[in-house]
């Protein structure tokens, strides 16, 4: 049975396939793919800096999407407001929300570490019912979204089309991730990061400053957050519960990757914006959020430490 | 307290109570237990000495059903053990104590031991009654409804035999119930693990001080790199060569 | 027993926000209790709890609006077909040996696949949900309209049902068994107790209980639809009582709820535009289990002792 056949597949069709031209089965599920792909790339990134808290602090930030959300907003603002181009303004993003990662470190996460883990759950999500809801005071309910040509524009490869935005937001979230990565392995800091996250304890007692290690960790997860903002507020549109959904799909992006491991949260990033999209091709846009939860379960069952997890 | 026994018909060869028949386990590389046997007869009191690493903590941990044998088999009163779950086995008999003294935090010393005797009955008088007598037994009456969080560590160790003791058990197996204790409070262990016998249950006890457990043990098993390497009297075994040698040998 | 009269008349001299107000705190202390039950005592934190009582209000609705069966004989169906899907949430999660985050993002999962499956539900309402067909006041169609205060009776009623209910399993081998498995579940298990089962029948239990809450619900507010009844900020609502109030304590999550509840809708009342009766909620959520993270009932514990027969952890003479 051909989903093209069914007028939900009609539809799907009508929205990846550029007008005046048709195309093949193949054809339409690999547009498919590569634009799901490329989704992945972002949840990769917010994935990642969650990652680096929890794997560092043994902290569970579930603020960490709303803080996406308010780099959303910000980007919005800016380009509304003074015109800037999005991409620019990740120069602004990534100091800023650092600095705000710093300040919600010290007043608040700070007293969290050590506690059980519901209790961090709880007052994360508490954090991020305040930022939502501030959002939805200040901003209302309206989705905004940035309408550029940069924002518009697609690219033709093979005959494949690519949303440009989409692209280098993808590769914009490796990069940052790579560079993540190489930072945590090649420099004194980051080793010194790692050493805190091995043993708290004998790091302190070796003189790295266990205090500033963690407020400069989940400085730099939230500014993952920042960036990540940027790069979607360049392809979706914002509103105060964008947060919501992305966290939900983050949970299951971390546990599928691999707990507290940097670079599993790509591998996890890019399975689930596949299983989200593909799913949501084959069986309707309704059923996408059912879809990535059944491939967090599956996962779950068969192994539980994640794709490139160990056991922690 | 009334303790669940068989009966056994004078003249009639005594089945042991445990069986346990080339038990082996493995973690990974490294082989824990390497065919080990031993028979626990019903009424002794058997004692499980070794260096530490011997694999004491293992075999306890098998013949309890948290471990599961790579090979061999378990039997108690001439029924396998294995694959049973941990409550399962201690339905049947067999109940155990943690080395690293486990209790119920929030909970008063008589509502810990209420549970297990939960395990027998479901009524809550009952099973205070039980937790009563039991109490009484390891000597912690008077601290009945103490909250666990203020108990020393001799009375937390009476806590977990009174636990253990509430289930009802034919078999006890006693996981180095003399760590940390002084000499005085040894001797104490002592006398609480002779009363036990005498009350007709069998005890397994892995021990590391012997001063509590060669003038009490019936018979004494040797464990030394997962193998078994003497067994007897406890006179005999201490003048045994092969285990004075693992014992000094291991400086 | 002064507070419980004082409980029972207020009702006739509130004006109906107030009403309004005390019936909600009525109602997510109701919810509050029941997540309590299954997750506070044993130690295992669901966070899927709004599918519990999405169910069970499906279920009453669905029966309501098809064949006119009272709302009360369907509540009962709610409460069996979320106990079965409590026995699946259990059975996964517990036989997957699931803890910590996992256990919670699980939780999450299987509540989010149950309310995407009722938004393609079409015969159910699928996204736009199921409103209530109206009729005259009426204890059969349990619906109440010249006055709310029979549905403060009602929840009142199942409160202290409720909690009475609770009463009694903390003092009985349940009570015993799930302390037990919260406390150290591997010594429970060397005394005898078979702790996937009783993880199950807690979640189970709570299932049901919450249901017939999510019951009460669609028949106060007259609407249902899979993102109201059944979405992870439900879930988060039901938490927040026993979290502020106290976790694993008979009055805790009364206690939360009347804190949090006025407090939402006061703010929802007096500032009128959205958002910050959840800054103000989020706000203290975070404040407590920063500062408090037992709850604030622990400020209450003396007090409440003397009023109340037990509402405190240690088990008194039965």
């Amino acid at each position: 049975m051909s989903y093209l056949s069914s007028r939900l597949g009609r539809k799907i069709e009508a929205k990846y396939r550029p007008a005046g031209e048709s195309m093949t089965d193949v054809q339409l599920m690999i547009q498919v793919v590569v634009s799901s792909l490329l989704l992945g790339g972002i949840y990769a990134l917010v994935a990642a800096g969650f990652n680096l808290i929890y794997g560092v602090m043994d902290v569970i930030n579930c603020a960490q999407a709303d803080m996406m959300m308010v780099a959303m907003y910000v980007t919005y603002w800016s380009f509304a407001l003074g015109g800037v181009h999005p991409l620019l303004t990740l120069a602004i993003n990534i100091p800023l929300f650092f600095a705000v990662g710093v300040l919600v470190q010290k007043y608040v996460i700070d007293r969290l570490l050590g506690a059980p883990l519901f209790i961090q759950a709880v007052a994360t999500i508490g954090l991020g019912y305040v930022i939502q809801n501030l959002a939805l005071l200040f901003w209302k309910e309206d989705y905004r979204m940035i309408m550029i040509p940069y924002t518009e524009s697609v690219l033709r490869v093979a005959d494949l089309h690519i949303s440009l935005p989409r692209l280098v937001s993808f590769v914009g979230s490796l990069v940052v991730v790579a560079s993540l990565y190489a930072f945590l392995t090649k420099t004194d800091l980051g080793v010194a990061i790692r050493a805190t996250s091995e043993n708290r304890d004998a790091s302190s007692l070796m003189g790295i400053d266990v205090r500033q290690v963690y407020a400069l960790v989940f400085g730099i997860g939230v500014a993952c957050a920042g960036v990540a903002g940027v790069f979607t507020s360049t392809f979706y549109y914002a509103y105060p519960m964008v947060g919501t959904a992305f966290l939900l799909k983050m949970f299951v992006v971390v546990v599928v990757g691999g707990c507290g491991n940097l670079l599993a949260s790509v591998a996890g990033g890019i399975t689930i914006g596949l299983a989200e999209g593909v799913g949501a091709f084959v069986l309707g846009a309704s059923w996408k959020e059912a879809i990535y939860q059944a491939v967090f379960l599956i996962v779950l069952a068969l192994k539980p430490e994640g794709i490139f997890g160990s056991s922690r | 307290m009334p303790l669940r026994h068989k009966p056994t018909k004078k003249g009639e060869p005594l089945l042991p109570l445990l069986e346990i028949r080339d038990v082996t386990k493995r973690f990974g590389g490294l082989v824990a237990l390497d065919a080990v046997s031993l028979d626990v007869n019903e009424g002794e009191i058997l004692g499980l000495i070794g260096p530490n690493g011997a694999g004491k903590t293992t075999l306890f941990n098998c013949a309890t059903g948290f471990y599961r044998p790579d090979l061999g088999q378990i039997r108690f009163e001439d029924e396998s053990l294995l694959g049973l779950s941990p409550h399962q086995i201690c339905l049947k008999g067999i109940v155990r104590t943690f080395q690293i003294v486990k209790a119920f935090h929030t909970m008063t010393v008589l509502d810990s031991v209420a549970t297990g005797a939960f395990a027998r009955t479901n009524n809550m008088e009952q099973a205070r009654k039980k937790a009563t007598s039991a109490l009484e037994l390891v000597g912690l009456s008077d601290k009945k409804r103490v909250p666990i969080k203020s108990l020393n560590i001799v009375d937390r160790k009476r806590l977990g035999l009174g636990c253990a003791l509430a289930t009802e058990p034919k078999l006890m197996l006693l996981d180095e119930v003399a760590a940390g204790l002084n000499p005085v409070e040894i001797d104490q262990v002592t006398g609480l693990l002779r009363r036990i016998r005498d009350l007709e249950l069998t005890l397994l006890v892995v021990e590391h001080v012997m001063k509590l457990i060669m003038p009490v043990a019936d018979k004494i098993v040797v464990l030394h790199h997962g193998k078994k390497i003497a067994e007897g009297k406890p006179s005999d075994v201490a003048r045994d060569e092969a285990v004075i040698e693992a014992y000094l040998g291991r400086e | 027993m002064a507070g419980l009269l004082v409980a029972a008349i207020i009702p006739i001299v509130l004006t109906p926000f107030l009403l309004h107000v005390a019936i909600m705190v009525g109602l997510f202390a109701y919810v509050g209790s029941a997540w309590n039950l299954g997750c506070g005592y044993t130690g295992k934190l669901s966070w899927g709890h709004s599918a519990f009582m999405g169910l069970g209000a499906y279920a009453s609705t669905m029966l309501y609006i098809a064949y006119r069966i009272t709302p009360w004989l369907g509540a009962l169906v709610g409460t069996l077909v979320a106990a079965g899907f409590g026995m699946v949430v259990g059975a996964i999660c517990f036989r997957l040996g699931l803890k910590g985050h996992y256990f919670v993002i699980a939780t999450i999962a299987l509540a989010e696949i149950v309310r995407v499956s009722f938004i393609n539900w079409a015969d159910l309402g699928g996204a736009w949900g199921l409103l209530m067909p109206v009729v005259r006041d009426s204890l059969y169609d349990f619906q109440f309209h010249s006055t709310r205060i029979p549905y403060y009776y009602i929840i009142f009623a199942m409160l202290l049902g409720l909690l009475y209910l609770k009463w009694r399993i903390t003092n009985s081998k349940l009570g015993y068994y799930f302390t037990a498995i919260k406390d150290d579940e591997e010594m429970a298990e060397s005394l005898g107790i078979d702790t996937f089962k009783y993880k199950v029948i807690a979640m189970m239990i709570s299932a049901a209980l919450t249901a017939f809450g999510g019951t009460f619900y669609a028949q106060y507010v007259m609407y249902i639809s899979p993102d109201t009844v059944m979405s992870v900020h439900v879930s988060t609502d039901i938490l927040m009582g026993p979290v502020v109030g106290g976790m694993g304590t008979l009055l805790g999550p009364l206690l939360g709820s009347a804190i949090v509840q006025p407090i939402m809708e006061l703010t929802r009342a007096y500032v009128g535009r959205r958002g910050l009766d959840y800054v103000v909620a989020g706000s203290l959520t975070v404040a407590v289990a920063l500062m408090r993270p037992s709850g604030v009932i622990g400020w209450f514990e003396k007090p409440f002792e003397a009023i109340f027969a037990s509402s405190s952890q240690t088990h008194k003479e039965g």
